[in-house]
């Protein structure tokens, strides 16, 4: 529901600790790892002002992963690791197309903290609203424009102008009905991200 | 043990005593209504007066009004689903729509002659989005995920203000 694009393997029961941590909480850390991945792309199709946007969106990015995987931890769970590899919803090629990912991203992201803002603890709820509030924010710096009143709950398509996939794009290549320059999900490069020095 | 409970019962008692004569204000509610109930009652004031600063807003300075519009439908949007999600019958239902005062710190400052400008709407947006997290803190699950999107919604506001103005 709340992965970007692919999440090739997330170990579904991997986690020693198992369901203590909240799946939530690992969602929410499988968005952002999903997020950084994603922004290294854009930073790679972008230049300027927009390079950046780019980079500030990684940085702040890559802060909360970091945070995530911290709070996983310290609840006796084991972080999940970054997918060897994600599928990109289309392809980028463009600098249009790389805002049209960021806004992509930031909307997945922002739904993934609204459901972690349903967890009982309180320090989770918060830091959920705040990361909600900065994705939005940061989607809106890639795209003025405000659609959905209800930003990250998925009511309709519209916070993002992403043609046919919309929201989750089917695993299955099943070749876009729109054909979004014809090349539907690709199979990104196996490595995390050249620039996240992890 | 006993010692322990009468040195516990003293203390409390001094703290209640220092309490009392400084705050004569109890939070007693005679018949404490659902506390979700109350929650949502003072979400829904402060949303309410949000709308109506957008009102106000629009009445000084109509050239904006096609501006300001699409921010006031979606809090016209944010309340509406916060008012659904109040219980049918309302135990507690009492609460005149707009004239309660909400308790949270969401509450717009009193009417003063720049409350209709772009600055005040950037502030009162700000307020409402800075005071999301404390109120999800008590909030049930579902509320809890509304309020963050509406935070997040309020959030984008200030920011998108901020082309309106001048």
């Amino acid at each position: 529901m709340t992965e970007t694009s692919a999440e090739p393997a997330r170990a579904p029961t991997g986690t020693p600790a198992g369901a203590p941590v909240g799946d939530a909480l690992g969602r929410a850390l499988s968005a952002e790892h999903a997020a950084v991945y994603a922004y290294g792309v854009i930073g790679g199709k972008t230049s300027g002002a927009l390079l950046r946007r780019a980079t500030a969106g990684f940085d702040a990015h890559r802060a909360r992963r970091d945070q995530l995987r911290a709070l996983i931890s310290q609840r006796g769970g084991t972080p999940a690791e970054p997918g060897p590899t994600y599928r990109l919803p289309f392809e980028v090629r463009r600098p249009a197309d790389a805002v049209r990912l960021a806004l992509l991203v930031e909307q997945r992201v922002t739904t993934a903290y609204l459901e972690l803002a349903a967890d009982r603890d309180p320090a989770l709820r918060r830091l959920a609203a705040l990361a909600a509030q900065e994705c939005a924010t940061r989607a809106y710096g890639w795209q003025p424009r405000i659609g959905d009143p209800f930003p990250g709950m998925g009511r309709d398509g519209a916070d993002v102008d992403v043609p046919a996939q919309g929201a989750e794009s089917p695993p299955a290549a099943s070749s876009g009905p729109a054909g979004s320059a014809g090349a539907p999900g690709q199979e990104a490069q196996p490595e995390p991200s050249g620039e996240d020095g992890q | 043990m006993t010692r322990r409970a009468l040195l516990g019962s003293a203390a409390a008692a001094g703290l209640a005593a220092a309490g009392c004569s400084s705050t004569p204000e109890k939070p007693a509610a005679p018949a404490s209504p659902d506390p979700q109930t109350v929650l949502l009652t003072s979400l829904i004031a402060g949303k309410e007066e949000l709308v109506s600063l957008y009102g106000r807003a629009v009445a000084a300075q109509p050239a904006r009004a096609a501006a300001l519009e699409p921010f006031r439908r979606r809090h016209a949007a944010h309340l509406q689903a916060l008012r659904a999600l109040l219980p049918a019958g309302g135990g507690a239902g009492t609460f005149p729509a707009s004239s309660t005062p909400p308790p949270s710190s969401s509450a717009p400052p009193p009417q003063s002659p720049s409350a209709a400008s772009v600055e005040a709407l950037r502030d009162a947006e700000r307020r409402a989005a800075s005071g999301r997290p404390a109120q999800m803190a008590t909030a049930s699950p579902a509320l809890s995920q509304l309020l963050a999107s509406i935070g997040a919604c309020e959030a984008v506001h200030v920011v998108a203000l901020g082309r309106v103005r001048d």
